[in-house]
């Protein structure tokens, strides 16, 4: 459905966010999983047409992107990572504002889809306070409720869940879980959890190159009986990143547990652990620092 | 702690543009101001351009106007934390208030000091520049430069910087600081224009103005242009005291602003939180409705364009008006326009009739600079508020075209700038009723002033709003506009004059009761016309590049602008493109092919010229004209007189003469035929129309001979500059220069500025002839008695006026006129006698009326408070008189009174005289002109 190919993007100041990305993303949920700074807003944003790439092209079904973004507008929606809001408007207005910006015309179907809207993001008892009041998370459920306007084909949600607590991370993945089933949904985050529950495709961006891309169970079928584990003091850490391929630690009562990707049983009191999605993730990760 | 904020404040504020961009523009404005010689500042006659005069002056005005620049610095100081967000980090470490403040108060000072220092380099290397005239350069000497910026100008700017320091810590907002600096501005604008017609007040004024201009100005009052070439005023004194007095409220305001501030963010008041707990109580009362089931509605397959551009021209005019920067701006546009009104329309504190026609100009007089002001600061806020609000994202991913972005955004910068037009004309208005005028045409405001400076400001708002589309960000797009303007400026005084490449420049119509706006809107909306295609092409270019999403380039949208320019925007840009064309060369066909384009350089050119190759004949003697036969016929429909003339020359002085000089003074008039009796023409200098004819037999004293002339004044199409005001179509006044030729040459239109002359290598001056030179007494300024003979013919519904007694009086098509009388000059007039009268005019002053006409050479002058002075000087007999119609009333022995004055006057343009004369007690009306 989206065919990106051979896409690059360098800024003024020489920094290459994109570097030749290829991607083919079908119907459903797609996560774009990334460190900070990978390149995920950059192609968050030519995607959304508020940037045009350095080389490459974009396609959204019959759609060329790049020399007709008027059209993909029509049916595109939004969520920047980042965003601000008019003084002295409310949120319900503003919906009402941007619903007609999307080309919703008729006054009952501005009501009709400002009142829905308001109340799958959890916001009807707000509706009439300003934006500018808004805590972080509120101005982020707005910011959903913007991009769901006029039931796009494309939905774009950069870092959505930041700054939700975790209620209204549940309500807002079910929402989208429900919408994501017929439109194409690319939803980017830091945040593997987002990926594993809701995403049957995935691909994983760093350094401004697809590092990895596929299905997240058949990425994780992929490192089963790669993965091992062991609880280490925090002093040894640095002996074991030397002799081993290290993916990841996190603390855990104190001690360290440190994950290594290894085809076979490193021995030395490891033990083989069921690999989950952030194994994947990470065991990418590594490799692509490795590379780099 | 204080010494390393101060010098990292100082860093920072080094490296920043505002820095360096600031510098480079008081460096180019002052250096123009020193080597162009029309723009002068300080200087000028024998003071010299470098002298200690000048450059204390220029010091001193350039605060001023420095004001705004330093502002941007210090207000920058306090309100960057809270922009950037980075404040809550800074306030939360072991950072004193006072260091927090001060500290980068003074690296903000030093940085300003630094930029300041662009204006004395600027007039040092402008003063060293090798086109300049050495005659009006003095030595430069350091200690004047030290003088006048350490003394002078080091004070002002901190003072100004520390008021606004003090108002930016304290409001924590940019806007309101920049609302104060407007408010301050106009305020000292108003305080100095009201009081400083009261010569009562100086001293006064002098110890309290702001930037010691006016204490600056008093010490060196009564200066000699020596005295001002070679020293400075002693430091002490009102000046001293001026100083020290500034530099006072300057640190008792950076105290203020020290006790207001607040580390803390304040909370809500008590107030605000009842209404916003009412408010949340209420929305929690609505029963939300049940969830709609299915799928939300999807947009029609065509964009509803035309409700998102009235959805987005509601929303950009919500934003604007509801914002307190807007209440504020109006209501100083209120107080400017009602001062500036207020001390126009009175002179020397008598107020005159406030009619329409005298204040119409006032008020747009008013709305210049200003407007354009306006017009940029809001083109940087409505075009980038997506962005600063940082909604652009969300906002450009819609389907909304980008002209709905542009038309709105445009049409809102529009719509400040007419109301602030309209606030104008009610303020105009409620002072013409407050002054008990009660004739106010709605109809004359609109069309005079609403309409034309309206469309006017349209143009100003669509190049500002394209710049900032143009320009990387804000400031530069401020920046580039301010650069605009000062283009703008010197471009038009060093000669290029023509409104065709003066973008958006459209006069406005000289009005008169009599005479309306006389035709004179044609050029004006012609141009409009023109500007308006111009307008429609930056319109489509500001939809075509628009700035959408994150895209900071110009070039890839430059690359896409020729795919996108097919079907309608190219379309649109194509019709501008063929109005501005087609208007264009209608309006170069009557500005230089009917009429001739001259500059204001062109003519001093023409002038000096014009002295190099005729001012040896100032002495020649020439024949006086002793009686004149006149026929004129006017066309004032057409704006053309044919004129048919005889003089009777005789030779009054004691020599014989063989040559007569014959010349055409007027631009407009066409000396058709000359034919001097017993005379050929010797030559004929086309460009100077200075014709000589040679005597065959040498006209002996006491001779006459008859000099038959035909001439004709025909004003076609329009000038691109300067109105033909003398033949119009009701009204028209022809003095004997504009009607006929003039014989012999004198100065009467030589250059007389000293340093012009000198630029053309002329002597400086032209000096009055010796006391013991006696050839000097054959001539007089006003010239010899004449009888005249005068019969002029005008339409039907003209009433056609000569010196002298009326002979007969033909009605039907033309009414005629014969008039013998002897008279100094002789002069015509006509005007309708069908339309009414206004019913109130100006007033004016003046003496008794015999004086006027014994002023002939009042006519010469357009200045009519040099006319005055003149008045004063003959009479002693000096009274105010105001200019009412009332019953036929008539004052015996004024007949004589010239229509001349009124010409030259829209005070003086009224039939009737109210005044006091002397010898009797009461008001009395008379004619101001000859009604047998």
């Amino acid at each position: 459905m989206l065919e990106l190919n051979d896409v690059s993007h360098v800024y003024a100041n020489g920094t290459r966010a994109l570097d030749h990305v290829t991607l083919s993303i079908p119907r459903g949920m797609y996560g774009l999983l990334g460190p900070n700074g990978a390149g995920k807003s950059t192609l968050m944003r030519t995607v959304a047409t508020l940037q045009t790439p350095t080389e490459g092209s974009i396609r959204f079904g019959d759609i060329d992107i790049i020399a007709e973004p008027e059209r993909l507008r029509r049916t595109l929606g939004y969520l920047p990572q980042d965003f601000g809001v008019y003084p002295r408007v409310s949120a319900y207005d503003m919906l009402d504002h941007m619903a007609v910006l999307k080309g919703i015309a008729s006054a009952s179907d501005r009501k009709q889809t400002v009142e829905t809207l308001l109340q799958q993001v959890n916001l009807w008892n707000v509706r009439k306070k300003a934006l500018a009041g808004f805590s972080g998370g509120m101005r982020q459920r707005f910011g959903i409720a913007q991009a769901l306007i006029g039931n796009p084909e494309l939905i774009i949600v950069d870092e959505p869940t930041a700054g939700l607590d975790p209620e209204e991370r549940n309500r807002f993945l079910n929402l989208l879980a429900e919408i994501g089933e017929n439109v194409v949904v690319i939803l980017s985050t830091h945040i593997v959890e987002d990926v594993s529950d809701l995403c049957p495709r995935m691909a994983v961006l760093a350094g401004g190159r697809i590092q990895l891309e596929g299905a997240p169970l058949e990425l994780i079928q992929s490192t089963r009986s790669r993965i091992w584990m062991k609880l280490i003091e925090r002093a040894e850490l640095d002996s074991y990143r030397e002799r081993y391929e290290v993916i990841s630690t996190r603390l855990f009562s104190g001690r360290t547990v440190v994950h290594v990707l290894s085809d076979s049983d490193p021995g030395n009191g490891f033990t083989l652990v069921e690999g989950g999605l952030e194994d994947v993730y990470f065991s990418t990760l590594a490799q692509s620092r490795r590379a780099a | 702690m204080f010494l390393q904020v101060a010098k990292f404040e100082f860093a920072y504020q080094r490296s920043s543009p505002v820095f360096w961009v600031t510098g480079i523009i008081f460096f180019l404005l002052t250096f123009a101001g020193m080597t162009i010689d029309q723009i002068q500042v300080g200087s000028g006659g024998n003071v010299h351009a470098n002298s200690p005069f000048a450059i204390s002056q220029q010091h001193l005005i350039w605060t001023l106007f420095f004001m705004f620049a330093s502002t941007a610095f210090v207000a920058n100081v306090v309100v960057r934390d809270d922009e950037t967000r980075f404040g809550p980090i800074l306030r939360s470490t072991r950072i004193t208030k006072f260091d927090y403040l001060m500290g980068r108060f003074s690296g903000a000072l030093a940085a300003i000091v630094i930029v300041y220092a662009a204006v004395p380099l600027a007039i040092f290397l402008g003063s060293t520049m090798p086109w300049l005239d050495k005659e009006t350069l003095g030595p430069n000497r350091i200690g004047d430069y030290l003088y006048a910026f350490f003394l002078l100008a080091l004070p002002t700017i901190f003072t100004m910087s520390a008021i606004f320091f003090a108002l930016a810590t304290a409001t924590r907002s940019m806007m309101w600081t920049y609302i104060g600096i407007v408010a301050f501005f106009i305020f000292n604008t108003v305080a100095s224009s009201i009081l400083g017609r009261r010569p009562e007040l100086e001293t006064a004024i002098a110890y309290g103005e702001p930037f010691g201009l006016g204490a600056y100005s008093l010490v060196t009052k009564y200066w000699t242009s020596a005295e001002r070439n070679s020293a400075n005023p002693d430091f002490a004194g009102v000046l001293l005291w001026n100083r020290l007095l500034w530099i006072g409220i300057g640190i008792a305001f950076l105290a203020l602003g020290q006790k207001l501030y607040r580390f803390a963010e304040p909370g809500m008041s008590a107030r605000r939180e009842r209404k916003q707990k009412r408010q949340e109580a209420k929305a929690l009362a609505d029963a939300p409705p049940s969830a709609p089931a299915g799928a939300l509605p999807r947009p029609r397959s065509r964009l509803p364009v035309l409700a998102q551009l009235a959805i987005r021209t509601k929303f950009e005019m919500r934003q604007i008006f509801r914002s307190p920067a807007y209440v504020v701006l109006l209501l100083l546009a209120t107080l400017l326009v009602f001062s500036n009104l207020w001390s126009g329309n009175e002179i020397y504190g008598t107020p005159s009739l406030p009619r329409t026609v005298a204040i119409l100009p006032i008020l747009t007089g008013s709305f210049g600079l200003i407007s354009i002001i306006i017009a940029i600061y809001y083109a940087g806020e409505v075009v980038w508020r997506e962005r600063d609000r940082k909604i652009h994202e969300i906002i450009d991913a819609t389907p909304m075209p980008s002209w709905v972005y542009v038309v709105p955004k445009t049409l809102g910068v529009v719509l400040v700038l007419l109301s602030t037009v309209a606030i104008g004309a009610l303020v105009a208005i409620s002072l013409q009723l407050m002054r008990g005028f009660t004739d106010i045409s709605i109809m004359q405001y609109l069309l005079w002033f609403v309409l034309p400076i309206g469309v006017n400001m349209t143009f100003v708002a669509v190049l500002a709003v394209l710049v900032q589309v143009l320009s990387p960000n804000k400031y530069a797009g401020w920046g580039i506009m301010v650069l605009y303007i000062v283009i703008d400026v010197v471009m038009e005084t060093i000669g290029f004059e023509h409104h065709l490449y003066d973008y958006g420049s459209a006069p406005l119509a000289p009005l008169s009761d009599i005479n309306g706006s006389g035709g004179f809107m044609a050029v004006g909306w012609w141009l409009r016309l023109y500007w308006a295609g111009v307008a429609l092409i930056m319109l489509v270019l500001g939809h075509l590049l628009w700035r959408r999403g994150t895209e900071q380039r110009l070039k890839p949208k430059l690359r896409r602008l020729p795919k996108r320019l097919a079907g309608l925007p190219g379309a649109i840009a194509l019709g501008g493109f063929v109005t501005a064309t087609g208007a264009g060369a209608y309006i170069y066909h009557n500005t230089n092919v009917l009429n001739e384009y001259q500059t204001t350089n062109e003519r001093e050119q023409f002038q000096a010229a014009y002295e190099k190759k005729y001012l040896k004949y100032e002495k020649l003697p020439q024949p006086s004209v002793t009686d004149v036969q006149l026929k004129v016929d006017l066309f004032p429909q057409e704006t053309r007189a044919e004129i048919a003339g005889r003089y009777r020359l005789q030779n009054l002085t004691q020599t014989p003469i063989s040559e007569v000089h014959i010349r055409n003074l007027d631009e407009t008039l066409k000396i058709k035929s000359v034919a001097l009796g017993g005379a050929r023409q010797a030559s004929y200098d086309e460009e100077f129309k200075y014709r000589v004819f040679k005597l065959e037999r040498p006209m002996m004293p006491g001779e006459t001979r008859g000099l038959d002339f035909r001439a004709q004044r025909w004003q076609r199409g329009f000038r691109n500059s300067g109105y033909d005001t003398r033949l119009v179509r009701n009204g028209t006044f022809l003095a004997h220069q504009q009607l006929a030729p003039v014989i012999g040459m004198d100065r009467s239109i030589l250059l007389q500025d000293r340093a012009k002359r000198r630029k053309y290598g002329l002597p400086a001056e032209l000096r009055t002839p010796k006391l013991e030179d006696l050839s000097a007494t054959n001539k007089n300024y006003i010239g010899s008695w004449t009888t005249a003979d005068i019969t002029v013919s005008t339409g039907a519904d003209q009433t056609p006026i000569a010196p002298g007694k009326k002979v007969s009086d033909e009605t039907g098509t033309a009414a005629g006129l014969l008039a013998s009388y002897p008279t100094h000059q002789f002069s015509i007039s006509s005007r309708s006698s069908r339309r009414a009268m206004p019913n109130a005019t100006a007033s004016m002053r003046g003496g008794p009326c015999r004086l006027l006409s014994s002023d002939a050479r009042a006519k010469r002058r357009p200045d009519a408070e040099r006319a005055d002075r003149r008045a004063r000087l003959l009479s002693g007999e000096f009274r105010t008189l105001s200019i009412r119609p009332g019953p036929d009333h008539r004052v015996p022995g004024l007949f004589d009174l010239r229509p001349g004055f009124r010409q030259h006057d829209p005070l003086f343009r009224d039939l009737r005289v109210r005044g006091r004369f002397p010898g009797s007690g009461e008001d009395r009306l008379c004619d101001l002109c000859h009604r047998p």
